[in-house]
């Protein structure tokens, strides 16, 4: 497995030479630099630059020469505490979470709508709820007219028959007894 | 002051040695109560305990910011806008997790939001200074304070993303977890990023080294 290419090598070089490179990546990258002078010219290039970051970053930028933050950070913190005191207090809606408020909403918006719908003239022409349009729009009771075929609820239509046992039903209704027979 | 030290750019360095680089390089290095536990204190109002936080971190978090924007006053401006976003977000903190990647994690964010915003500016000082010839010799005694200078410069040119990758693993000496845990994203990808970085670095590197001898002989003729 020591057949690796120079292009597989070259991107590892970075890694290599900063000592990030570890395990068998990092044989296979020592094995190929030792036989590929193009890729050991990569890796000396490389090492050179690291060697200029690491003369870097033995000089630190001091910041001691000023105090600590501490210092600032403390004063900033007192006073947002005694402005926080200071402040009124929030208002009531403020404490109710937002998903409450937010389900509020849809229920009223919800009702509204169904506020609009239910007495909207449209809908009244047009659906026909039969208790909201007689309580709306009474209807004019057309009676039929008075005819033997279809009397008046209770009276009863006088016959010229002699059945008696209609009669007697006759009488029946009207409350009074029935007449006895021979 | 003290003996190493100098100036650049306003900025005063002083040499630090590899050992004391690695020393500091961990994000976590506690002595005394636990980073988790000077959180909870802080969240119930002990400003004690988290002015022990803000003089445990600052110095690192100072570097590491004037390293991005390569000046100190607004690296401490930053820091101080660190120290007082993470002070507000305190409960938002899991205690379970580190503290130090956390707090640095909001330092970079700022630092680069910074970089980005004032990155138009920094070049077009860059290519004045250029025309003016003042790239010092290397030669000069002050050889190291230039290469310093000379490598900011080259830094500058890369995009905040990778310019963060370098600054936290090579110039401070961060491990690839650590820049990982700070950045947020996995080890892979900051490896990725890393390898990147450093390829720009070389190329941006060895044409700055060209192409300033170049411009010193237009400046002399």
């Amino acid at each position: 497995m020591n057949a690796v290419s120079c292009r597989w090598v070259k991107a590892r070089l970075p890694l290599f030479a900063g000592g990030d490179l570890a395990g068998h990546d990092r044989l296979l990258v020592q094995r190929h630099v030792r036989t590929c002078s193009k890729c050991a010219g990569h890796l000396n290039a490389h090492t050179a630059s690291m060697g200029v970051l690491e003369q870097v970053a033995e000089i630190a930028p001091s910041g001691s020469s000023r105090g600590s933050l501490w210092d600032d950070l403390r004063i900033r913190i007192s006073e947002e505490r005694r402005e926080s005191v200071l402040r009124l207090p929030d208002p009531v809606w403020r404490a109710v979470p937002r998903w409450a408020i937010a389900a509020a909403l849809v229920v009223a918006s919800l009702g509204a709508g169904y506020g609009v719908w239910r007495f909207s003239p449209y809908r009244l022409n047009l659906g026909l709820p039969p208790r909201i349009v007689d309580r709306r729009l009474p209807q004019p009771v057309i009676h039929p007219p008075i005819t033997q075929a279809n009397p008046r609820p209770g009276e009863t239509v006088a016959t010229t028959t002699g059945d008696d046992s209609a009669r007697a039903q006759g009488d029946i209704d009207r409350g009074e007894p029935a007449q006895p027979t021979n | 002051m003290p003996p190493g030290a100098s100036v650049l750019n306003g900025v005063r360095v002083e040499r630090i040695g590899a050992q004391s680089r690695v020393e500091s390089a961990s994000v976590g290095v506690e002595t005394g109560p636990s980073d988790a536990r000077l959180v909870e204190r802080a969240r119930l109002g002990d400003d004690d305990a988290f002015g022990l936080l803000v003089t445990r971190y600052e110095r690192r978090l100072i570097r590491v910011l004037t390293r991005l924007t390569q000046d100190e006053e607004t690296a401490r401006d930053l820091a101080q806008d660190t120290f007082w976003k993470v002070y507000k977000r305190l409960d938002r903190f899991d205690t379970s997790r580190r503290f130090g990647p956390w707090l640095f994690r909001v330092g970079l964010n700022l630092g680069v939001d910074h970089m980005r915003r004032h990155r138009a500016a920094a070049a077009d000082r860059q290519t004045s200074s250029h025309a003016m010839g003042e790239e010092p010799a290397i030669s000069d005694p002050r050889a190291r304070v230039d290469l310093v200078q000379e490598v900011y410069h080259v830094l500058e040119r890369l995009p905040a993303d990778f310019r963060s990758v370098i600054v936290l693993r090579d110039l401070e000496g961060f491990s690839s977890a650590e820049v990982a845990a700070i950045v947020g994203r996995r080890e892979a990808t900051i490896r990725w990023r890393l390898s990147k970085a450093r390829e720009m670095f070389r190329q941006a590197w060895e044409k700055r080294q060209t192409d300033v001898p170049t411009l010193r002989q237009e400046a002399d003729a």
